[in-house]
């Protein structure tokens, strides 16, 4: 008998079979759309990984950039003193009240990470070759900076990511760091010292340390390439230059040397544009330069520095008060001296004037120069100019009375045309004369003769030779012991133009302090009989000065206690003679003694020593003297004294804080050339220069970059025995100071992590320029190379986009390095507007 | 008996229904899978073309006549600008032994044959001769030389970066803030401020079914999006379903003063 199933178990049957089919059709779409969206959420999350990677880049640039432009741009309209190094800004601030000059460091990197918990190495091994580094090419080297966290409301954190917030995870984190190029050798610049173009044109820096083997084949390969086959366009493309292994690896081991771009603001301490050491406005390239066409403006712009007692390095202290303390109207002295040098060096000789140079004259009216002849006050002026000077004045008189009554007296002016003067010799018989006694001679300006030189009329360069000539006076007239004398180029002009006149006081008649006392000898002969020789062999006493350059004021001129040196070296002449070593001190050799070979002129433009008829360097304003009528009529000035380019003196004194070589941030030379924009980018901008401040923030510990220091003194000529470029850019970077017996370095900021201030204060540094007067030769030869900041900068930059997890732990969804170049370009003046560019960009992940 | 004859037919039939259904979600996800991975394949395309782009360099000098330089739909690239190509320099080079910079260029080549197609190209050669640069060097020999893409070249395919791109649009913003197909920096003496792109990619089966291209509609740069747009549409019905459109738009990182 067969059972039938109960129709209630059919109906649960079926519902069951159809429950599953749905259940499986609902299953099978539901894996289908969600497997749909897990695929194009995760291409979008992909794709929004690399982009939201790519904009932590973007936020490490902009930090970099806000950083500097913080840093170096116009603050409530003044800029802060500024310098940079690989790493960091850093500002200068002088403390008035302390007379301490302050260093402020401004990260340009996202700081130093102690372990990579908490940062990352940008300069971690290239995946494709890891023998290699991202950025200096050596893996050992490491950069380890910190991660900066970044929320999903654009806060940031540096300690750490944080916890998780569910409405404002972590999104993602970056790191950077920042080089500056102008700490950087430049391929497109830098070649090896040659005579071919001026010592400031960046080509001088000589690529040989480039080479292991110590050769200039590299170099000179370089040099090729770019000429031949283009500019190089970016660091590693100097690559192209190789011609064989070994020099690729040279390359390559120089790296983190080498850029293909730099350039340096042309501005001073003070953010203004320097002053260009040339006559031309189209020279200058429009900056300030010394306009012979405006004299007295010039003459302004030069004593306003000098004047001025903000320096950084030395608030409260002035040039005024140093060399001219008391007498703040002569510091004009200073300024035409600089005037007047860089007006002869570009000065030619012509047929009528044998290359010496008419000075200038004027005198202070308030603060005002005025450019006039006169000579008539206690402040008269007078250039130092390219020519003779007076250095000996002597008389004699008959002693027999002429039948007429009158007696004769015999004059002798000694001429004396310095060493260093720049010229190579004079014809006297081309030059007239002027010797006013007490009103009583003659004062007319008469023709120099060959009868009245003696021995004779050729004056070569340091000798002496006397001018005489004899005049009768009534018995009643004879002069009583007061003399001016001017010494005036013959035929010049119709009115000859004196190049020499002592003293530049007027004669007034019962004053003897302004002019020159002069010392009568009375001779056993008439006149005659009596020969200039004769006459000179009876002379007992002359009055004479020690520096020939120093002659301007009555009370330079001294009274010989007996005899005389007529026709050779002075009897006072204290060269050779130990120097006041006391500040401001005098020139001195490497024993301590008064030296003159910093009494130095430019040839004639166009001649010998002066081809180029310009200034060649900067320091060559050491040769600028700074002891001439420094002080009131009644006082002499200082002899043998110019700038001192040197460290100071132990002995002198610790108030005076202001070196001498700080005036050389006021200047700049000519460009090299300036239709070469790799020279000249921009107005007030130079390229190829070398940034003193190479220390490697904050990785100093472990990296050093010396090989530009070393290439800039490398093949230097005149240098004094011993000179080691290795050492001496050591000295530099490790900012070890000078420890002479005539030199004391001394560095102005004494923090542990310190920067150079301006460039000439690589003069503080051992066996730099602390071997007296001669060595600053070495300077004249790298000065000009140097600068203590850039304007080219590189950010290394590394973005990470993260996903925060609940438990506060991050995960890492994509990444993204890239290292970008930048440049700062300074518009128009006071204050000048500063911008930033991107001049190339180059990913790094890969 | 019946009953259960009935019901195993259904169930049967409710099987082979679900197994059809099984199955074709599973299609349709390996489609989908496909999809994605050209999907991602072409937006990675797209990145690394928009970040080339974005890294080209001028002249260190300014002087755009002498040195790196852009160059849009150049006359001697016009087999294979499909409506446009680019060629400029990068710091790129893969291997920069002896320069990082490169010449880079990107555009859309039609390979013929028993199977034709078209393919995007990407091209790379360090410069290692700037000199190189001068006159009208970017030609189809260059081109050929180092992205011929196809198997017999050294390496293989050499120069082929993805499969089954149809065209390439570019057009460069001038300094002007003007739009242009055609663009020479050696000419307009700077690089264009910025670079915009868009190409056309199908899927391998709908691109099988394409022996011709419409006519490339690149006439107003002002309206690329629509020219696009319409040679999209121009294309055959099964062409047109698996077309997709990657546009991206770059600012050049290198500004010029």
């Amino acid at each position: 008998m067969m059972t039938h199933l109960p129709p209630r178990v059919h109906a649960r049957g079926s519902a069951l079979l159809i429950s599953l089919v749905l259940v499986a059709i609902a299953t099978v779409v539901l894996v289908a759309t969600f497997t749909r969206v897990r695929v194009s959420s995760g291409i979008m999350r992909s794709v929004a990984d690399g982009v939201s990677a790519a904009l932590m880049v973007n936020e490490a640039e902009n930090a970099a950039i806000a950083t500097l432009r913080a840093q170096t741009t116009d603050v409530g309209g003044t800029t802060p003193v500024w310098v940079s190094r690989p790493g960091e800004i850093v500002i200068l601030e002088a403390d008035p009240g302390t007379g301490v000059m302050t260093a402020s460091p401004s990260a340009l990197h996202s700081g130093l990470a102690t372990n990579y918990d908490e940062g990352i190495n940008l300069n971690a091994a290239r995946l494709s070759t890891p023998g290699l580094s991202l950025i200096s090419g050596d893996p050992a080297q490491e950069f380890p900076v910190r991660w900066i966290y970044v929320r999903q409301d654009g806060s940031r954190s540096i300690s750490g990511p944080g916890p998780y917030i569910a409405s404002n995870p972590v999104i993602g984190r970056f790191a950077y760091w920042t080089d500056d190029e102008s700490t950087k050798l430049n391929t497109n610049l830098a070649s090896f010292r040659n005579t071919n173009t001026v010592p400031s044109d960046p080509r001088q820096i000589s690529l040989r340390p480039l080479s292991s083997s110590d050769d200039l084949l590299l170099a000179q390969a370089i040099e090729q390439t770019r000429a031949t086959g283009g500019i190089f366009q970016t660091p590693l493309d100097t690559r192209r230059a190789s011609q064989n292994a070994q020099q690729a690896a040279d390359l390559e081991a120089a790296r983190f040397s080498l850029t293909h771009t730099n350039h340096s603001p042309e501005s001073t301490f003070f953010n203004e544009p320097k002053i260009v050491l040339t006559t031309k406005a189209a020279v200058a390239n429009g900056r300030p330069y010394i306009n012979l066409d405006d004299i007295p403006g010039t003459v302004a712009l030069i004593n306003r520095y000098l004047t001025r007692t903000d320096w950084p390095i030395a608030p409260g202290k002035s040039y005024q008060g140093k060399f001219y303390a008391g007498n703040p109207d002569r510091i004009t002295q200073l300024s035409l001296n600089i005037i007047e040098y860089v007006r002869a060096s570009e000065t030619p000789a012509t047929a009528l004037d044998m290359g010496i140079t008419v000075p200038i004259r004027g005198t202070m009216s308030g603060s005002t120069f005025v450019v006039n002849g006169t000579t008539g006050s206690a402040n008269s002026f007078r250039g130092m100019n390219r020519g003779p000077r007076l250095t000996e004045l002597a008389m004699w008189r008959a002693g027999t009375l002429n039948p007429d009554g009158t007696r004769t007296f015999r004059i002798f002016l000694e001429v004396h045309l310095p060493a260093n003067i720049g010229l190579a010799s004079i014809d006297l018989t081309r030059l007239s004369r002027y010797t006013d006694v007490n009103s009583s001679m003659n004062p007319a300006r008469t023709p120099v003769t060959a009868a009245n030189c003696f021995p004779d009329a050729i004056l070569p360069a340091g000798e002496y030779r006397l001018i005489t000539w004899t005049q009768n006076l009534p018995a009643n007239t004879w002069p009583t012991g007061e003399a001016r004398l001017r010494l005036a180029i013959f035929n010049q002009q119709a009115q000859p133009a004196a190049i020499d006149l002592a003293p530049l006081e007027s004669l007034p008649v019962g004053s003897p302090t302004t002019s020159i006392p002069i010392p009568i000898t009375t001779g056993t002969t008439g006149a005659t009989t009596a020969t200039a020789a004769q006459a000179i062999a009876e002379i007992t006493r002359s009055v004479e000065v020690d520096d020939p350059l120093l002659n301007g004021r009555s009370t330079d001129w001294v009274v010989s206690a007996s005899g005389h040196t007529l026709a050779g070296a002075n009897s006072i002449r204290t060269v050779g003679q130990p120097a006041v070593t006391s500040s401001p001190e005098q020139d001195m050799d490497k024993q301590g003694n008064i030296t003159d070979v910093g009494m130095v002129h430019p040839a004639p433009a166009g001649t010998v020593g002066n081809l180029a008829g310009a200034v060649q360097s900067i320091a060559e304003l050491g040769h600028i003297h700074t002891g001439i009528q420094v002080a009131a009529a009644s006082q002499p000035g200082t002899p043998w004294r110019t700038l001192r380019l040197q460290p100071r003196h132990p002995n002198a004194v610790t108030s005076d804080t202001l070196p001498d070589w700080a005036i050389l941030d006021v200047f700049a030379l000519p460009s090299a050339n300036l239709s070469d924009p790799l020279i000249n980018p921009f107005p007030g901008s130079s390229g190829g220069k070398i940034n003193l401040n190479s220390r490697i923030q904050p990785f100093a510990a472990t990296l050093t970059r010396s090989l530009p220091l070393e290439a800039l003194l490398t093949d230097l000529t005149n240098l004094p025995t011993g000179f080691d470029p290795n050492l001496i850019a050591g000295n530099i970077i490790d900012r070890v100071p000078s420890n002479e017996s005539i030199a004391q370095g001394r560095f102005f900021d004494t923090s542990p992590e310190a920067v150079f201030s301006h460039p000439a204060e690589v003069i503080e540094a051992a066996g730099m320029a602390d071997r007296g007067e001669s060595s600053e030769q070495v300077l004249k030869q790298v000065i000009d190379h140097l600068r203590v900041k850039g304007s080219v900068f590189t950010i290394y930059s590394v973005g990470q986009a993260l996903v925060q997890e609940p438990d506060g732990g991050i995960v890492v969804r994509g990444e993204d390095r890239r290292m970008t170049m930048l440049e700062r370009r300074e518009t128009g003046t006071a204050p000048a507007v500063v911008t930033f560019r991107t001049i190339l960009s180059k990913p790094l992940n890969r | 008996m019946l009953e259960l004859l009935v019901a195993m037919a259904i169930l049967g039939i409710l099987g082979l229904l679900l197994s059809g259904l099984i199955d074709g979600m599973f299609r349709g996800a390996g489609v989908a899978s496909s999809n994605a991975d050209r999907t991602e394949r072409a937006g990675m395309i797209a990145s690394r073309m928009a970040r080339d782009l974005k890294s080209m360099i001028a002249p260190l000098t300014g002087n755009m006549t002498n040195g790196p330089q852009f160059l849009l739909s150049p006359g001697g690239l016009s087999a294979v600008s499909r409506p446009q190509s680019v060629i400029f320099q990068a710091p790129l080079a893969r291997d920069d032994s002896v320069t990082d910079i490169a010449t880079v260029a990107y555009f859309a080549r039609w390979l013929p044959g028993v199977l034709p197609r078209s393919v995007l190209c990407r091209l790379e050669v360090p410069l290692v001769d700037p000199s190189f640069l001068a006159g009208s060097w970017a030609d189809m020999a260059f081109v050929d030389a180092f992205a011929p893409a196809v198997s017999t070249a050294n390496p293989p395919f050499l120069g082929l970066l993805e499969e089954n791109v149809l065209a390439l649009w570019i057009r460069a913003v001038a300094a002007d803030g003007s739009l242009t197909y055609s663009y020479d920096s050696r000419l307009q003496g700077r690089l264009p401020t910025a670079v915009d792109f868009a190409f056309v990619v199908v899927d391998a089966q709908a691109a099988a079914n394409l022996s011709t291209l419409p006519p490339f509609n690149a006439v107003n740069p002002v309206n690329m999006e629509e020219e696009v747009q319409a040679f999209v549409n121009a294309l055959p019905e099964t062409t047109r379903r698996g077309a997709r459109v990657f546009r991206a738009s770059v600012s050049m990182a290198v500004r010029q003063p």
